[in-house]
C-alpha cells in the first residue's frame, strides 16, 4: 500500500475535523476523496502532508511513518492546494523553478525539470509571463505545475478546479490521467461529483469528518441500486396522479413539482405500465420521460441526507 | 518605497531649510548660581573669557528658588547649577537646566558647560599626576568646540535624510510582516510547508532576504542622499550603516512579531501602515516635538527615536555624553530586536504546525 490511514482523529477546539478515519490508497491509483464543504477531506489532507498535528491513530506513506521520516516523504510527494499558491511577481518559469529548487532540485536538472512542467500544463509558451496576466485556467495549470516539477510519487489535488472554465477543467483532468499514466499515484478531492466519477479508480465519501462509503465506483452505485427513479414530464395535472401512482405495487414514493412527476420504485418492478395507465386515464399528457440510474450524487444523497454542494 | 522617500527628502529639505538655517543670534540669557567654591571661580574665570561673553548674557542668582523662577517663566533659556552637594570630588559636575528641551539655544549652553567640564577634569587630572593644582585656562581648543556650528548642526536635508530613511526602515517592517505571515497563514506558505524544507529553515531564510533587501535600500538611500543631495552622514559612516543594519532587524522581527500576535498578517499590516507614521511624529521625525516628561520619557524608546538618537549623535558629536547616547541607543535596540526576535521564534515554533482547517 502507498498509503495507508488507520483510526486518524483531528480535533479543532471541540470540533472533530476527522473522526477515525482509516483508508488505504495502493500505488497506481487515482484516489477521489468526496465530499461536500466541511466535510473534513482538506483536514484529511493537510495531516497528510504533515501541515497539521494529528489527535490520534497513524499514517504510513510509502511504507513509513509519516511523523518520523516526514522530510523523507515529502520530497516524493506534490501538492496542488485548493488555493492558487503561486508568485505572482516573478513569471511563470520563476514559479516552477523556485518550487524546484524548495525540492533540492538544482542546475540543469533544474531547468530541465521546469520546462517538462510547464509544457506538461501547456505553458511554456507563456513561461515569461507573469501569472497576474493569466486567465484563472492558466493559474490553475500553473498551480499543478509547480507541485509536479520534482516528479512526485504521490500527488494530491485539493480541488484543483474551482471556479475555471470547462475548458481548463478537462485539460486538468485529462493532465491527471497522463500524470497517472506516467507513474503517479493521485489523491483527488472534490465536491464535483462528475470529475470524481471520470478519474478515480477507488472512491471514499466523507461528511462530518466520517467515513460514509467506500470502494470503486460500481461498488458505491450497488448501495443504492435497490432503487429506480422515473422522471415524467408532464401536462394538465390532475392532482389525483400521485395517490393513484402510491398505489401501484412496487412505488416507494411519488412526488410532483410543478410538471415534473418522480417516481422512485424498487429496482425491477416492473411497473412502469402501470404507471403510464395511471397518468393517463387521470388526464395527464406525457410529455418526456426518463430513468435515472444510480450514480454517486444519489449516493451520496441516500448516505447522508443531503446534496454534495449543500 | 526607495524612490518616494528620496524624493519626499528632497522636497523637506528644500521646503523647510529655512527652518533649520542658523540666524543672527541675540545674547542667551543664562541663570547661574554658584557657591564661591575652586570650580565657581574657574567657570567665572570661563565665563569672563571673550567667546563666553560674546554668546552668553548670564544672570547671577543667590538662591536655586530664584533661578528655577527664571526658567519657569521662560526668561532664561538655561539655569547653570554649581553646587557642592552637587559637584562630586573625583569629577566636576554642573547642572544645567534648560528652559526648552532640545533647542538650539539650550544645545549652544550645554556646549559651553560640556567644554568646561572637559577641560577642568583634564586640569584635575594634571593636577594629581602633577600635583600641582590646576585651574581652569581658556584654549583655543574650547572656543572652537563651544562655539562653532558649521557641521555640528544639521541643516534640514541632513535632518530628514536621517528621519525619513529611519521612517523607510520602519514600514519596512511590512516585509517581515507579509513574508512570514504568508508563510503561516497564506497559501502559499501551505505549499512551502508542504515541501522537504524545514519550517524553521523557511524562517530564518525569510527572516534574513527581509533584512537584506530592507539594507539594501537603505543604502541606497544612504548613497545616494551622500552623492546626490550632498546630506552630511558625518565621519563615522561605519557607524551609521552599522545602527542602519541594527534597524532593519529591528524593524524586520517588529513586523514578525506583530504579526504572530495578531495571527494575522493582513491586520498586523494594518497596524504597522498607522504605527510608523505615529511613531515617526512622536520621535520628532517630522520636525521637533516635545511633550510632558513622562511621554518624552516613553518617546525615548520608539525605535525610530532611538535611532535618531544614535545616528544624529554620531554625526553630530557636540555633548559631551554624545558617544554615551549612542552606546546606550545601539544597546537599547539590539536588546529589543533580541525581544522582538525571541517572541517571533517561540511564537513560530507554536505555530509551526498549522492549525486552519
Amino acid at each position: 500500500m502507498l498509503v495507508e490511514i488507520k483510526n486518524l482523529v483531528k480535533r479543532y477546539d471541540s470540533n472533530i475535523a476527522v473522526d477515525n478515519v482509516s483508508f488505504s490508497i495502493k500505488s497506481g491509483e487515482i484516489f477521489g476523496l468526496l465530499g461536500p464543504n466541511g466535510a473534513g477531506k482538506t483536514s484529511i489532507i493537510n495531516t497528510l502532508i504533515g501541515l497539521t498535528n494529528i489527535d490520534d491513530g497513524e499514517i504510513k506513506i510509502f511504507g513509513k511513518n509519516l511523523k518520523s521520516h516526514e522530510r523523507e516523504i515529502k520530497k516524493d510527494m506534490g501538492l496542488v492546494p485548493q488555493d492558487i499558491a503561486i508568485f505572482h511577481d516573478l513569471t511563470a518559469y520563476e514559479n516552477v523553478k523556485f518550487f524546484g529548487t524548495l525540492y533540492g532540485l538544482k542546475g540543469s536538472e533544474l531547468k530541465e525539470a521546469a520546462s517538462e512542467a510547464l509544457n506538461f500544463t501547456g505553458l511554456w509558451d507563456k513561461r515569461n509571463e507573469l501569472p497576474k496576466k493569466f486567465s484563472g485556467g492558466m493559474k490553475r495549470r500553473l498551480n499543478i505545475a509547480c507541485a509536479i516539477v520534482h516528479k512526485p510519487k504521490l500527488i494530491i489535488l485539493d480541488e484543483p478546479t474551482v471556479g475555471i472554465d470547462p475548458q481548463s477543467r478537462n485539460h486538468i483532468l485529462e493532465s491527471i490521467k497522463e500524470l497517472n499514466k506516467m507513474g503517479s499515484t493521485v489523491i483527488y478531492t472534490s465536491h464535483y461529483m462528475e470529475e470524481i466519477e471520470a478519474i478515480c479508480n477507488n472512491i471514499i465519501i466523507i461528511d462530518h469528518g466520517k467515513v460514509m462509503a467506500m470502494g470503486t465506483k460500481e461498488e458505491l452505485t450497488e448501495l443504492t441500486a435497490y432503487e429506480e427513479k422515473l422522471v415524467i414530464g408532464i401536462d394538465k395535472v390532475n392532482y389525483n396522479i400521485i395517490e393513484t401512482i402510491k398505489g401501484i405495487t412496487g412505488v416507494k414514493d411519488c412526488l410532483l413539482d410543478n410538471t415534473t412527476l418522480t417516481v422512485i420504485c424498487q429496482q425491477n418492478s416492473r411497473n412502469m405500465n402501470k404507471i403510464i395507465t395511471a397518468v393517463t386515464e387521470n388526464k395527464g399528457e406525457i410529455v418526456s420521460m426518463n430513468i435515472d440510474k444510480p450514480n454517486l450524487e444519489g449516493v451520496f444523497l441516500t448516505l447522508t441526507g443531503r446534496n454534495l454542494r449543500d | 518605497m526607495v524612490f518616494s522617500q528620496i524624493l519626499i527628502i528632497l522636497i523637506l529639505g528644500t521646503a523647510l531649510g529655512g527652518t533649520f538655517q542658523l540666524s543672527d543670534i541675540d545674547k542667551i540669557k543664562v541663570a547661574y548660581l554658584e557657591n564661591g567654591s575652586e570650580t565657581s571661580k574657574s567657570f567665572d574665570k570661563f565665563l569672563g573669557g571673550p567667546k563666553s561673553k560674546e554668546a552668553l548674557a548670564v544672570l547671577k542668582v543667590s538662591t536655586y528658588e530664584e533661578g528655577m523662577k527664571l526658567i519657569n517663566e521662560k526668561r532664561v533659556t538655561s539655569f547653570i547649577i554649581i553646587d557642592d552637594k552637587i559637584v562630586s570630588k573625583e569629577e566636576v559636575d554642573i547642572k544645567v537646566i534648560n528652559s526648552e528641551k532640545g533647542s538650539f539655544r539650550a544645545s549652544i549652553v550645554q556646549n559651553f558647560v560640556d567644554s568646561f567640564i572637559y577641560e577642568a577634569n583634564l586640569s584635575k587630572a594634571l593636577a594629581k599626576i602633577n600635583g600641582k593644582n590646576e585651574s581652569y585656562k581658556s584654549s583655543k581648543n574650547i572656543e572652537d568646540v563651544s562655539i562653532l556650528t558649521k557641521g555640528k548642526k544639521p541643516r534640514a536635508i541632513d535632518f530628514y535624510a536621517v528621519t525619513m530613511l529611519i521612517m523607510m526602515i520602519m514600514y519596512g517592517s511590512s516585509y517581515g510582516s507579509w513574508e512570514i505571515g504568508e508563510d503561516i497563514f497564506g497559501d502559499i506558505g501551505k505549499r512551502t510547508r508542504s515541501t522537504p524544507v524545514k519550517s524553521h529553515e523557511l524562517f530564518i531564510g525569510k527572516t534574513l532576504g527581509c533584512i537584506f533587501t530592507l539594507y539594501l535600500e537603505a543604502l541606497v538611500i544612504i548613497f545616494f542622499t551622500k552623492v546626490v543631495y550632498k546630506v552630511n552622514w558625518g565621519p563615522n559612516l561605519g557607524v551609521i550603516l552599522l545602527i542602519t543594519f541594527l534597524m532593519c532587524m529591528l524593524t524586520t522581527g517588529f513586523g514578525i512579531m506583530l504579526t504572530m500576535l495578531c495571527k494575522d498578517h493582513y491586520t498586523a499590516n494594518r497596524m504597522l501602515s498607522i504605527l510608523t507614521p505615529l511613531f515617526t511624529f512622536f520621535s520628532g521625525g517630522f520636525f521637533t516635538t516635545h511633550f510632558n516628561k513622562t511621554l518624552d520619557i516613553a518617546t525615548d524608546f520608539l525605535p525610530n527615536k532611538l535611532a535618531h538618537t544614535a545616528i544624529f549623535n554620531t554625526i553630530y558629536p557636540t555633548h559631551a555624553d554624545s558617544a554615551y547616547k549612542v552606546k546606550w541607543s545601539i544597546i537599547v535596540i539590539i536588546s529589543l530586536l533580541i525581544i522582538t526576535f525571541l517572541i517571533s521564534i517561540l511564537s513560530e515554533r507554536r505555530m509551526s504546525k498549522w492549525q486552519s482547517c
